[in-house]
């Protein structure tokens, strides 16, 4: 159960994705490895709002969505709590895009599509920095 | 511009999708040249494309093989298209398909700058798609799940 | 949704209507879309890109496009749902998200838009956003027409 630290207890994960399949799929990867999935958001306003009241361990946030998209969802988090770790998820890898989120902090990157294994050792080795 | 060059790095993307996410693999038919309007499978999604092409990226499918690929993208049994995930997971599928062929597209011809619009899903009978004076090419994948067919429809902008 | 974008979008529509001789187009209803059937066989679909980004769709019964193609070339009798009408209704809809980019530019709006797909069929099953969809139900002499908007801005 790779989603359980030592003593036991679960990684907490918020997941934010316009798709609710996305979001789905997620869940689906990491519930039963032990991640504890504690809340989703389809935007990055929601996104941004929730963060306030779960505070999770780490973050996966799409890039593309309406009303406020990923990267500036992320760029208000971090400017809050930059020790945040987030992940990134995108279709699109736009080098423009990923240098832009490096200047903000935000470094890691998911391309989709991933497999289910590959969003689980992603998490796992950015929550291990 | 040649549809059938423009038509290329959609087949990859869809080839990899199918592969990466669903485990089915896809053996590519040849690009053809379509006219105006082409006849649905019964489950079409449509993205639309804008910046420096302008134009439709339409996934079509049978109601059946749809059904079977959001069960298999979800791992859930799904029955019908009536069931708004069935919808959702094409929708996902062609959106990811699109992202990863137009930041290919995008890296080549630097400038074009082309972005997506949201996925739109269609499903029903005798289905049809129009588009005034613009033609298309499109290749037919076929797969485990039933044939899927990627069809292009793009002008450059003025 | 912004009400001054969804405005410009009806003022195309409307003025558009107007402008090709539609018989008294006039609103009767505006909502949040409830399901994802749709009795309406005829569907244009325009995507956008830009400071609005989403999809419009204009839909309507395939009695109401052939009633509307027919008043477009002159009153010359429509009776197949084929290329002729298609390609009218494929016009309209051109013209009616012209005339809307326009509106939309007056208020410092861009939006780049993509040209029309038609979607004819029966017993039809859309889903055109992951966010909600407008509909906006408007009533002439040729039929109802639905102007569905599913945008973000």
């Amino acid at each position: 159960m790779k989603g359980l630290r030592m003593d036991g207890t679960a990684i907490r994960v918020m997941a934010v994705d316009d798709s609710p399949i996305t979001r789905k799929m997620i869940k689906k990867a990491l519930e039963p490895e032990g991640f504890e999935i504690i809340g989703e958001a389809g935007n990055g306003k929601d996104a941004v709002e929730l963060y306030h009241k779960i505070k999770p361990d780490i973050i996966t946030m799409d890039v593309t969505m309406p009303i406020m998209d990923g990267l500036k969802a992320a760029q208000v988090i971090k400017e809050q709590n930059p020790a945040q770790k987030i992940v990134m998820l995108s279709a699109m890898s736009d080098q423009d895009i990923v240098a832009e989120a490096r200047g903000w902090g935000i470094v890691h990157f998911c391309a989709k599509p991933f497999k289910p294994e590959e969003i689980v050792e992603k998490i796992l080795r950015v929550i291990s920095e | 511009m040649e549809l059938s060059t423009t038509i290329a790095p959609f087949v990859r993307a869809s080839t990899n999708i199918f592969r990466e996410m669903l485990d089915v693999s896809i053996h590519k038919g040849q690009v053809e040249a379509e006219g105006e309007s082409f006849l649905s499978q019964g489950f079409t999604v449509m993205v639309g494309l804008t910046g420096g092409w302008e134009g439709w990226f339409f996934l079509d499918m049978s109601q059946e093989t749809a059904i079977k690929m959001a069960s298999l993208m979800v791992g859930e049994d799904y029955s019908s298209v009536e069931e708004e995930e069935v919808l959702l997971a094409g929708a996902e599928i062609a959106n990811i398909i699109c992202g990863n062929a137009i930041t290919d597209i995008n890296n080549i011809h630097s400038g074009l700058n082309i972005r997506l619009t949201p996925p739109s899903i269609f499903a029903g009978d005798n289905m049809s798609m129009f588009n005034v004076r613009l033609n298309a090419c499109s290749v037919l994948l076929q797969s485990d799940i039933g044939n899927v067919k990627i069809n292009v429809v793009m002008k450059e902008a003025k | 949704m912004d009400v001054n974008h969804i405005n410009a979008f009806i003022t195309g529509l409307i003025e558009v209507s107007g402008m090709l001789g539609l018989g008294n187009l006039t609103r009767t209803s505006l909502g949040a879309r409830k399901q994802l059937k749709t009795q309406n066989e005829v569907n244009i679909i325009i995507g956008l890109v830009g400071d609005i980004k989403g999809n419009v769709v204009l839909s309507m019964q395939e009695k109401t496009a052939m009633n509307i193609a027919s008043k477009m070339m002159g009153g010359l009798p429509v009776s197949e749902f084929d290329l002729m009408p298609k390609s009218a209704l494929c016009e309209l809809s051109n013209m009616v998200s012209g005339r809307s980019v326009s509106e939309l530019e007056k208020m410092g709006v861009l939006t780049n838009i993509t040209p029309p797909t038609l979607v004819h069929g029966h017993n039809l099953i859309s889903l055109i956003s992951q966010v909600e969809t407008l509909v906006i139900e408007f009533s002439a002499e040729e039929g109802r027409l639905e102007l569905n908007i599913a945008t973000e801005d």
